[in-house]
């Protein structure tokens, strides 16, 4: 009867299939990581928060900045249950689209990513959004500063679905008292 | 020892103070210093008066909405070791920090019962 005895050859073949099986599961991986990203564009900037002057003063921090070696892409990363795009995410990342360009000077594209993840099963989806132009972010900032100011009246929401979930209601209800919002300088 | 972190009041409140006595001095409000910022503009896209209601009484959130916040900011710690990992020289100025595991299964375990809890709420008893 042959004996069984563990050769070198043996030991081998285990340390190659090892070796298989790990670079497998690193593929794995990748793609598990990689379904999120980009691909050909290179990462550039990751939770960075960028300040400009001018033509506004402003300041955002993005998620994450991606390169695709002619002008920047923005992706902005929101956990919620339902898989919507809101107007309020358009903004925000518009806002940043004005804030990366300026700061760095490279052109960014006239669209974005939001990635939508959900809380509890964490699975993600990708939605490409339109942005706003720099004009358009420009003049709600404007328009934002009238507001702080009291020269326009502040609009509600526009689906009662906020409205009945605010936690604003009673005040809302009975108007902002100006005067003491306000001061003189 | 680790414990597990609460919701970050105070920092609610110090934000709620220091917008509120910018707003009060006027000076976050002036035309010539006036800061934007891209959250502040998002507001708009949700509800006017909110953002001004919300800088006046200062912030107000639910429990369930605090959990959330808490919970965003940990799925963004998450995203950026992501993207470490992607491309280790990725340009951060974030001094973010996963929660350690024992941290991460009490929120689980707290965000459960958030969720049993608000369809109790939403479906229970009051409702028949």
């Amino acid at each position: 009867m042959q004996r069984f005895s563990i050769s070198g050859s043996h030991v081998a073949v285990v340390r190659i299939l090892a070796s298989a099986l790990q670079r497998i599961r690193g593929w794995l991986a990748r793609q598990r990581r990689q379904a999120d990203d980009l691909t050909g564009c290179r990462l550039v900037f990751s939770e960075k928060t960028f300040s400009i002057n001018q033509p506004i003063m402003l300041t955002s921090r993005v998620d994450r900045v991606y390169h695709d070696g002619i002008a920047m892409v923005l992706m902005e990363l929101k956990t919620r249950y339902a898989e919507r795009v809101y107007s309020s995410d358009i903004i925000e990342l518009s806002a940043q689209r004005l804030a990366v360009s300026f700061y760095t000077g490279d052109p960014a594209n006239d669209f974005g990513y939001i990635l939508l993840q959900h809380p509890v099963t964490r699975r993600r989806v990708i939605r490409k959004v339109a942005l706003l132009s720099h004009e358009d972010v420009m003049s709600l900032a404007n328009r934002q500063r009238l507001l702080f100011d009291g020269a326009l009246p502040a609009r509600h929401a526009n689906s009662p679905e906020c409205s009945s979930r605010c936690e604003y209601q009673s005040e809302c209800r009975s108007g902002i008292p100006r005067a003491d919002f306000r001061t003189e300088r | 020892m680790q414990r597990c972190r609460l919701p970050h009041w105070s920092s609610l409140v110090l934000r709620w103070e220091v917008e509120g006595h910018h707003m009060r001095q006027g000076r976050n409000h002036s035309h010539d210093h006036f800061r934007h910022t891209a959250s502040q503009l998002a507001e708009m896209g949700y509800c006017e008066r909110k953002m001004l209601l919300r800088l006046q009484y200062g912030p107000r959130a639910s429990l369930s909405r605090l959990v959330a916040q808490e919970r965003g900011t940990t799925q963004h710690a998450q995203f950026l070791a992501e993207a470490r990992r992607l491309n280790p020289r990725v340009f951060n100025d974030a001094p973010m920090q996963l929660p350690s595991a024992p941290a991460m299964k009490c929120r689980r375990l707290r965000d459960l019962l958030v969720i049993i809890v608000g369809l109790f709420m939403k479906f229970g008893a009051g409702k028949r």
